[in-house]
């Protein structure tokens, strides 16, 4: 469990909402949404009482197309609400059928627009230089957006857990890492990808999602690298 | 914007991590899950070589290599066995070369779906394995019980031709369940699959490929070696017969790339009008006394009067019907010119070069007998190459379906208790008036069908919709769900076969399966189909799925036979060996990933009945080569006569419809796909082009220039397309490569450009078979 905000230092405080965040992103693209995290997202009003505000139009638009879809909802229709999410869900990622959306980098990094291209490759290999592979990666492509933030908040967490234990340079090496994973793997699509689902969501709450990505992870390589400066 | 939290923002990130702590929690007690798990060092290998093949529907099977390096196919190479002047490499085209466009295409199918909005809409929700084969298996109880096995359709379905294709294990699968309504002919030959056994009494009239490199003229008729690939290495052949001094004529509609490529001559007709041209050419070698008099009177049966079976009434040979006494119709060069448009002195030139430059080998693609009355080029060829004597003899050809073979590679044993069948081609009919249909219809094996057809099975397949002729007509049928109950497709991609799926599985594909594979009827060699990477995402084999499905109709001990996938490739393997000793074990096979036969000399077709007629008749009822045939003139059928004829096709240039539609259509197999397969490969549209060719004089006419979009249209459909103005077809016809995916609009409107939205559901006379060339259209500017 989590200590309440008195135990929290602003700098722990600030890597814990990262790492949430690069956590819900995570979840939100690469599974098909489900009535756990929805009723998470509700009970706790994660759009309303967002933990972050980055002072952003685009940001505060993504808040704002979260917020109508929260407010679309109760406990009555919630079979529906999310019977609406998960065909959005899989026209944008899953099919059949050309997806509008394809979620892994390879798709827009290379100039055949294949999966398990040199990208996914690349990321592989990041993931192993860090002591993780993704559980299906002879079947999937490693490349997901979904997995990149895993990976994110999997490095802030080995950051937070370095910074506990006194490790100052460990904690530093681990924020130089996301900095420059951000810059060569999401960074590089996010912008085609985010516009991909904007175009194409069906819901506010994946245009939304897809705001949000895009601002928060935008705004978070600016900060990463404003630090290391 | 804001590089970093602004001081308010600070405070309000403060502020808000009270109302936010417990959905921090949910991540920090891992909620979320997590996909990315600890691993030990690099564990990624070598790149290694895999030998495999393609084995889609296409004329050719070449070697593939797949090189695979940390589980990913990274490059795709081809044969690596010695390059012999008789035994060339199996190199593969840019189809098998762009391979890694369908393995690693984003929109590949990758989980098992059902249909949630209606039939053909294309709305579909994931669902598990389990779910879908239960489906299946209650679908196969509960139809087979309902209606009986006849209402069980096994479609004819070409996606994967390989030995241990899902479509062969589907067969077993059908079988065991209780029987399913069989089927005859297919969508390629079905006219010269019926027809050519009432000259020669089978089918088996091709000679091996390398017969022809002893021919001195090849004519190459509605045949189109170099982009179809018939056999991976025959338009090798033929450049090396050319290069010995054969003259190859090409005879096509279309200035085709076996015509640029190959030819020394190209000789344009009007599709549908092949029979025309035939009949001349049969009246000057009468005429002029060309033909081979000897050979006639000593194999031939209907030549003329005097060689006519007993009791049929005078008037009914060839000769008599050419000469005209029959019809009053003397079938000349100036009478065929008007029809075909082959300038009547071209056809005297065709015909005396075809009766004395010998041997001759008159080669006879599949494409003239797809047509309205296809069984009659069929039958008119056989007479040309008996006439001039150029049957079993090398550098000869027998013309007729050309199959030949002379190994027997093993195959997945699989038995249908049911006997009753249909022509492949009507089953539509059968979901709608099956019950209606009897012999006259086609129905083999039974007075009559007890059923309608209410569920299909089809993996791997695209006739469903987009290659059976007339596509609105097909999805009128399919979408009314109370007539076929179950539709159930496999496939790789969404196709538009698959948009009709009830239950829609996503299949694996070569690459990611062990098979053995061999070209489609011709070529000495066999291949090897090694697995290089696992099927990606929830993708998995048909005789997977299958197993499952057996098991919950409770026989899946009587369908696997206790064997794993690779278990039946070396029973194919073992079962090969009983035929042919010096077939290599397993292993070797593997490793070497192709055997090739070295027989000593080219194989002939009637060879034996041409050399030693009094012990080796010919295998129809006279034991003759029946020019005239009396089981056709028992059927008493204008349209099915006796002696091969021109008969005046619908839709063809003599139609009275040309007033509305006067521009003759057909379809052809191009570079850029086999069959469907490929078409949505971006690579190979760049390689070549989905497009309607148009004669100039005809694009002149309708204003249309060359990469204009033109509506291409008649009663059956309409159809986008970009134009190619071309001096590469004839005038009065256009033509667009087969295999686009049909792409529907709002309004009807097909945007992919798929020719059987033109095409017509009328099955030919005799065969029942597909005149998908024989079509009647208008272009317009878009």
């Amino acid at each position: 469990m989590i200590a309440n905000e008195n135990s929290l230092n602003n700098e722990t405080l600030l890597l814990e909402i990262r790492k949430f965040l690069y956590f819900f992103l995570s979840n939100s693209f690469f599974h098909i949404p489900n009535e756990e995290t929805i009723r998470m997202i509700i009970e706790h009003k994660l759009f309303a009482e967002f933990p972050l505000v980055i002072d952003n139009p685009e940001f505060q638009e993504a808040l704002s197309l979260l917020n109508i879809w929260s407010q679309d909802f109760s406990e009555d229709n919630l079979p529906e609400v999310l019977s609406v999410l998960r065909q959005d869900y899989t026209h944008l990622f899953l099919g059949p059928g050309h997806l509008p959306a394809p979620p892994w980098e390879s798709v827009y990094l290379t100039e055949e627009k294949l999966t398990f291209g040199e990208p996914t490759l690349q990321v592989r290999a990041f993931y192993r230089r860090f002591g993780v592979a993704f559980e299906r990666q002879n079947t999937e492509p490693d490349d997901h957006f979904g997995l990149e933030m895993e990976f994110m908040a999997q490095l802030i967490a080995k950051q937070i857990a370095a910074i506990a234990a006194g490790q100052e340079q460990e904690a530093n090496l681990l924020q130089q890492t996301q900095l420059t994973f951000l810059q060569e793997h999401p960074l590089r699509w996010l912008e085609d990808f985010t516009a991909n689902i904007i175009s194409a969501a069906q819901t506010p709450y994946y245009r939304g999602l897809a705001l949000l990505a895009r601002n928060y992870l935008t705004w978070d390589y600016a900060t990463l690298q404003e630090q290391a400066d | 914007m804001s590089k970093k939290l602004s001081r308010r923002s600070f405070l309000k990130l403060g502020a808000g991590v009270v109302a936010g702590t417990s959905a921090l929690g949910y991540g920090l007690t891992s909620g979320f899950g997590s996909s990315l798990i600890p691993v030990k060092a690099d564990d990624s290998g070598e790149e290694k070589i895999v030998s495999l093949a393609g084995s889609h529907n296409c004329g050719g099977r070449c070697v593939v290599k797949a090189h695979v390096k940390d589980n990913v196919v990274v490059r795709i190479t081809s044969d690596s066995e010695p390059d012999e002047d008789k035994f060339p490499q199996l190199r593969g085209c840019l189809r098998c070369r762009s391979y890694r466009q369908r393995l690693y295409h984003p929109d590949r199918l990758k989980y098992p779906m059902k249909r949630v909005g209606k039939r053909g809409e294309g709305k579909f929700e994931r669902i598990t394995w389990d779910e879908a084969t239960t489906t299946i298996a209650n679908e196969m109880k509960r139809i087979i019980t309902q209606y009986g096995p006849e209402a069980i359709y096994w479609q004819n379905m070409t996606g994967d031709s390989a030995i241990l294709a899902e479509r062969n294990f589907a067969k077993r699968l059908l079988g065991l369940n209780g029987g399913y309504l069989n089927q005859y002919n297919n969508y390629s030959t079905a006219c010269t699959h019926v027809a050519t056994p009432y000259t020669y009494g089978t089918t088996s009239t091709g000679n091996s490929h390398d017969s022809l490199l002893y021919s001195k003229l090849i004519i190459l008729w509605g045949h189109n070696p170099a982009e179809t690939i018939f056999s991976t290495n025959t338009p090798y052949i033929l450049k090396k017969a050319r290069d010995a001094g054969a003259k190859i004529i090409v005879i096509d509609p279309r200035y085709s790339d076996t015509a640029a490529l190959l030819a020394d001559e190209w000789i344009p007709i009007l599709p549908t009008t092949d029979n025309a041209l035939m009949d001349a050419m049969i009246y000057v070698m009468i005429t002029e006394n060309l033909y081979d008099k000897d050979f006639v009177a000593k194999y031939c049966l209907g030549f003329d009067e005097d060689q006519m079976p007993e009791g049929i009434p005078a008037g009914n040979s060839l000769k008599s019907y050419i000469m005209g006494v029959s019809d009053g119709v003397p079938k000349t060069p100036e009478w065929a010119e008007k029809i075909c448009r082959v300038p009547a002195g071209k056809i005297r030139q065709l015909a005396r070069e075809y009766a004395t430059i010998k041997p001759a080998a008159l080669v006879q693609g599949w494409a003239p007998q797809r047509h309205a009355y296809g069984e009659q080029p069929v039958r008119g060829a056989t007479v040309l190459a008996s006439i001039t004597g150029n049957v079993g003899i090398l550098g000869g050809w027998a013309s007729g379906s050309g199959y030949w073979g002379r190994t027997k590679v093993a195959g997945l044993p699989a038995a249908n208790p049911v006997k009753t069948a249909i022509s492949m081609f009507m089953w539509t009919e059968a979901i709608e008036r099956g019950t209606e249909m009897t012999a006259k219809d086609g129905v083999t094996g039974a007075e009559r069908l007890s059923t309608n057809i209410k569920m299909i099975f089809n993996v791997a397949g695209n006739t469903l919709i987009n290659q059976h002729s007339e596509i609105n007509n097909t999805v009128r049928i399919l979408q009314d769900e109370s007539k076929c109950e179950f539709i159930l497709v496999a496939d790789q991609f969404m196709t538009p076969s698959a948009k009709f799926a009830d239950i829609l599985l996503p299949s694996d594909m070569y690459f990611e399966r062990e098979d053995i594979t061999t070209p489609w009827i011709f070529g000495d060699y066999v291949l090897y189909q090694g697995k290089a990477v696992d099927p990606p995402f929830e993708c998995r084999n048909g005789y997977d799925w299958m197993s499952e499905v057996a098991d919950k109709l409770g026989f899946k001990d009587k369908f696997t036979e206790g064997k794993t996938r690779q278990d039946w490739v070396k029973y194919i393997v073992e079962q090969t060996r009983l035929n042919h000793p010096e077939f290599p074990t397993y292993e070797e096979f593997k490793e070497r990933g192709v055997y090739k036969w070295r027989f000593p000399e080219p194989l002939v077709a009637f060879k034996q009945q041409i050399e030693d007629p009094a012990n080796n008749p010919f295998p129809t009822p006279s034991g003759k080569i029946e020019i005239f045939s009396q089981r056709l003139y028992e059927m008493n059928n204008p349209e099915i006569p006796a002696i091969p004829k021109y008969i005046e096709s619908w839709e063809g240039p003599a139609d009275p419809l040309r007033e509305k539609y006067p521009l003759q259509c057909f379809g052809w197999h191009y570079k850029a796909s086999a069959h469907s397969t490929f078409h949505n490969i971006d690579w190979l549209q760049e390689a070549q082009k989905h497009c309607l060719w148009i004669n100039p004089l005809d694009a002149e006419a309708r204003g249309i220039k060359n990469g204009d979009r033109v509506r291409v249209f008649n009663d059956r459909g309409e159809l986008e397309i970009e134009a190619r103005v071309t001096v590469r077809i004839m005038p009065g016809v256009v033509a667009m490569p087969e295999g686009a995916w049909y792409t529907p609009d709002d309004s009807g409107v097909d945007k992919g450009g798929c020719i059987n939205t033109l095409t017509k559901y009328h099955p030919t006379p005799l065969a029942k078979g597909n005149p998908q060339h024989t079509n009647l259209v208008e272009v317009k500017k878009a």
